[in-house]
């Protein structure tokens, strides 16, 4: 129980809900997706040496089937495969309501690459192929850096209501 | 964290099979050239699927003197696709000369890097 001059009552459920939220970092897991069987080893090789779990998937197709049945925080996609391109995958993801998991675009980031159609179909990240090793690692540690941020706000805005609610 | 040393091997070994199976799409690419020079509009759709392969892997495997001549077929084939995809004229001889000499620069890197490799 709080004081009650004005101030807000502390409810301790809605703390313990945010501090629970903040000390539960978002799992290490990465759906990578790359119809080239070379560059998805590559790639894969290199997360899991930085102790992520990696699922690999050889097309956007392949990935929406694997994400009907788990949940990735993280997407990396390849732009141009056959079957579907990670365009169209992600343009499908968000389509179906999937705003907490974050895409990042693989590419080779030319001229060719239509950004405006990448940013609407929900694309969050792109990455060039051209990166070296800690660029690759760099941006997914500012993925799941924008996850958890991202699951702090959520928590917060969370306790904020019950909060409200609680005093209305 | 998986040994450094054995994901260094690792490494090595898929560049080493990237860079033989990049030596095999050179001579594809070339044969594609012919085939292109003859009309063949397919031959210009695979070609620049190919050289879009090598210009992102090349630039994955850290191969940048590989990735860039694939980049320019790329780009060369991009250009003829917009102007003329069904090849209905006959080829331009720039664009002929343009995707040779970048084929060639291709080869001679891919094989550089092999031996650099090896």
């Amino acid at each position: 129980m709080g004081r009650n001059d004005g101030f807000l009552n502390i409810d301790t459920g809605a703390v313990t809900t945010r501090l629970r939220a903040l000390a539960d970092p978002t799992e290490k897991r990465i759906l990578v997706v790359d119809d080239d069987d070379l560059e998805l080893s590559l790639i894969c090789d290199r997360l899991r040496a930085r102790d992520f779990t990696v699922t690999p998937a050889a097309n956007g197709q392949e990935a929406l089937d694997i994400l009907e049945r788990q949940w990735f925080p993280v997407v990396l996609t390849d732009w141009q495969m056959p079957v579907m391109d990670g365009l169209e995958l992600t343009q499908r993801l968000r389509a179906k309501g999937v705003s907490d998991t974050f895409v990042i675009m693989l590419t080779v980031l030319n001229s060719s690459f239509d950004y405006e159609r990448a940013y609407e179909s929900g694309v969050d990240d792109y990455l060039s192929k051209k990166q070296p090793d800690v660029e690759l690692h760099a941006r997914i540690h500012a993925a799941f850096t924008t996850l958890n941020l991202r699951k702090e706000l959520q928590a917060a805005r969370a306790a904020l209501a019950a909060l409200q609610e609680k005093s209305a | 964290m998986p040994d450094r040393d054995a994901l260094q091997a690792q490494l090595s070994a898929l560049s080493a099979q990237f860079l033989e199976r990049t030596r095999g799409h050179v001579d594809l690419l070339k044969s594609l050239l012919e085939r292109i020079g003859r009309g063949d509009a397919a031959a210009l759709l695979e070609l620049r699927a190919v050289a879009h392969k090598i210009h992102g892997s090349g630039a994955m495997f850290g191969f940048a003197a590989i990735s860039e001549p694939a980049g320019e077929i790329e780009a060369a084939s991009d250009e003829l696709l917009a102007r003329d995809a069904q090849l209905l004229q006959p080829v331009d001889t720039t664009f002929l000369l343009t995707v040779s000499a970048a084929l060639e620069r291709l080869g001679s890197e891919v094989e550089k890097a092999r031996h650099g490799t090896q």
